[in-house]
């Protein structure tokens, strides 16, 4: 009950609304941003948010993670380019009815079901990560060993493209993870004599190098004179009681389609929000004005990608297992402060984790108040051309890796970081393995090593223990789904193929 | 941004699909593939350098690197097997700005280096305004001179004097 009030103390704080707001104003620009998204403003913020100790620090987070999952759709309805990936199936429907003159309300849509998607996913996360997190204080360290493989072979397996590009990514994360002191025998590895290598290869530096840097190095290779115009004028957004009778279904089915979504590891708001959106569109009385303006199809979408934010939450409080990149940039941040998630943390930090857990909901509320006083000023930030925008973040950047330690080492390496980050987005390698890997490396190996020593060497004791093995077939399942679609997907096209030569002859 | 925002992408999650791959990307996924093995090659060598374990049941520091690298060579050799028979993995499409790239990357880097003599703030300035002649658009000097100067003014006033950042 401590922990509770305590929370609540901090939340409604006059520093505590300060931090909710600045997140809120600044997720929502950077969601907007095309090119941007909540990895990149997060990762580029974590270095400044050490001095306001972890409550206030996360609730910054969380603020902005949840705001920037509606900023894209902004961009997504007035522009036709999403802002995040997640906002991807909200262009469709948004920018239509943009081009019809009704970019207000499109975007008044989109603001209300974003918030009833991130309310509805932080209660999600509030009825979810206690108990779960009880069960995991159960599991030994075989079963941490097993959820810490399932988390990186399901997000090296669905975070989009070849399988063996994200197989190839993980195994590049974990060699990373390695570097620095070994966790149970204290032997310095792949340091080469550097004492800045020996805490390893500090997180924040990689991620700010592989989000943020690759991308203003892709910036100024697209060139783009100015930024593009936006026609429609767009003021204070409400949404009207009729659009509330319209909509209120599709913000639910997304808002539970986002959040179990979001629990898996690997899967976030840009799958989410096509799911939401076909479901949508099956139950939909008029299933042919999606693709023309439909209001529930930017209700669906928006709903859907807010609610995996407190979706993603829960593997992260419950197991300490981070389900997507940007909550394993919030990790960093709660390493960066000494903490390490998991189960352990509702008995170590309380408040912290009431913070997180009632920080969801009413960063969500903030995100509408914010979202809509403020609206004509963020469609101005649109504005601002590609030039300045990629090098600010290149500035931010450099200063965000030498604040981290005040460290001129850490800025090299993450320059070092941004060109890795450019090539491999180049080359349609993911970057999301490597930074899961990173994050878990330390999980996987220490809980491996404390197993088999506690087993005396036996390796068996990852079958034999049952939370570890359903963990591991689970990361089976998650590598071996892939592969057997893709199996399908060529039995189907020869198939295809073979019944075009029929009809031919 | 991790994920790449488009329809397509999301749904496809299945691994390259078969046919004759397009030139330009088989030459892409070859060197990539290489690398990937040498790297983890590489690994591999430094891994088995590593001492083995002194307590009983512990296999030692060694251990998760040397299971990593040989997991990594495998994937890598098995990206390779794709590539030579020609499964398009993709790539870029588009031209690689290799000028403006790594010129934006040099300029940063001379920033950290000048960093020493006349001060972050004023060489993140500096750099800043210089980046901005790397993009097109309309006023490019004045565009330039009122870019670096906000970046000073941030990095000076924010940085170093309200968060007290000790820049160098």
């Amino acid at each position: 009950m401590d922990g509770i009030l305590q929370s609540l103390g901090v939340i409604f704080s006059l520093s505590g609304v300060t931090v909710l707001v600045t997140g809120a104003l600044l997720g929502i620009v950077i969601g907007a941003l095309p090119g941007l998204g909540p990895s990149i403003g997060l990762s580029l913020l974590i270095p400044f948010t050490y001095n306001l100790g972890p409550e206030l620090s996360m609730l910054l987070m969380i603020s902005l993670y949840t705001s920037a999952e509606y900023g894209g759709s902004i961009s997504a309805i007035l522009l036709s380019t999403p802002g995040t990936a997640a906002a991807a199936a909200t262009a469709i429907d948004g920018y239509s009815m943009a081009r019809q003159g009704k970019a207000n309300e499109a975007i008044s849509i989109s603001l209300t079901a974003s918030t009833v998607g991130g309310v509805l996913g932080g209660l999600a996360l509030l009825l979810l990560a206690m108990p779960l997190a009880s069960l995991a204080l159960k599991f030994g360290p075989a079963g941490y060993f097993a959820v810490g493989v399932f988390g990186l072979s399901s997000v090296a397996a669905l975070s989009g493209g070849s399988l063996v590009k994200g197989l190839a990514c993980a195994a590049f994360g974990l060699a990373l993870a390695t570097v620095g002191i070994d966790p149970i025998a204290g032997t310095p590895r792949f340091t080469f004599g550097l004492f800045q290598l020996y805490e390893g290869v500090p997180f924040l530096a990689a991620l700010i190098g592989l989000f943020a840097v690759s991308e203003a190095l892709a910036m100024v290779e697209s060139r783009m004179a100015s930024a593009p115009s936006i026609k429609d004028k767009v003021g204070h957004v409400f949404m009207s009681a009729a659009l509330w009778k319209e909509t209120w279904r599709s913000m639910l089915s997304g808002s539970v389609i986002g959040t179990l979504l979001g629990i898996l590891p690997g899967v976030g708001g840009n799958i989410a929000c096509w799911v939401a959106r076909d479901y949508a569109r099956a139950r939909d009385r008029h299933p042919e004005e999606f693709g023309n303006g439909s209001a529930n199809g930017i209700a669906a979408p928006e709903a859907a990608n807010n609610a995996t934010v407190g979706g993603a939450l829960v593997p992260l409080l419950a197991l300490g297992v981070p389900g997507s990149p940007t909550t394993a940039i919030m990790v960093g941040a709660l390493i960066m402060h000494g903490l390490h998630p998991g189960p352990q943390l509702f008995n170590e930090a309380p408040s912290l984790v009431y913070a997180i857990l009632f920080g969801t909901i009413i960063a969500s509320l903030v995100q509408y108040a914010a979202g809509s006083l403020f609206l004509p000023l963020m469609a101005r930030v649109m504005r601002l051309p590609d030039a300045v925008i990629a090098v600010g973040i290149m500035a931010f950047a450099v200063l965000g890796a030498f604040a981290i330690r005040n460290l001129m080492f850490d800025v090299y390496l993450m320059l070092g970081f941004g060109v890795v980050g450019y090539l491999m987005k180049k080359l349609r390698f993911p970057v999301a393995p490597v930074i899961l890997a990173m994050v878990l490396g330390y999980l996987v190996e220490s809980n491996y090593r404390t197993a088999l020593v506690s087993s005396q060497g036996d390796y068996t004791i990852f079958v034999t223990d049952p939370i570890s093995l359903i963990f591991l077939s689970l990361s089976l399942v998650s590598l071996l789904t892939p592969l057997w679609r893709r199996i399908q997907a060529r039995r189907a096209s020869s198939r295809t193929e073979e019944t075009a030569d029929c009809t031919v002859r | 941004m991790s994920g790449h925002a488009s329809g397509a992408s999301v749904h496809d999650l299945s691994a390259g699909r078969g046919g004759e791959a397009p030139h330009r990307h088989y030459w892409q996924n070859l060197v990539a593939a290489l690398v990937c093995i040498g790297w983890n090659v590489g690994f591999l060598l430094l891994s088995l350098g590593l001492p083995a374990g002194h307590s009983r049941g512990d296999v030692g520091p060694g251990s998760l690197p040397i299971q990593v690298a040989v997991f990594g060579t495998v994937v890598s050799a098995v990206y390779l097997v794709q590539v030579l028979r020609g499964v398009d993995l993709g790539g870029t499409h588009g031209r690689v700005d290799i000028a403006r790239v790594s010129g934006l990357m040099a300029l940063f880097v001379a920033v950290c280096l000048g960093a020493n003599w006349i001060g972050l703030a004023l060489c993140l300035g500096i750099g800043a305004g210089v980046a901005t002649l790397l993009f097109p658009g309309e006023k490019p000097l004045v565009r330039a001179a009122a870019t670096g100067a906000g970046f000073w003014a941030i990095a000076y006033l924010v940085f170093g004097k309200l968060l007290a950042l000790p820049l160098p």
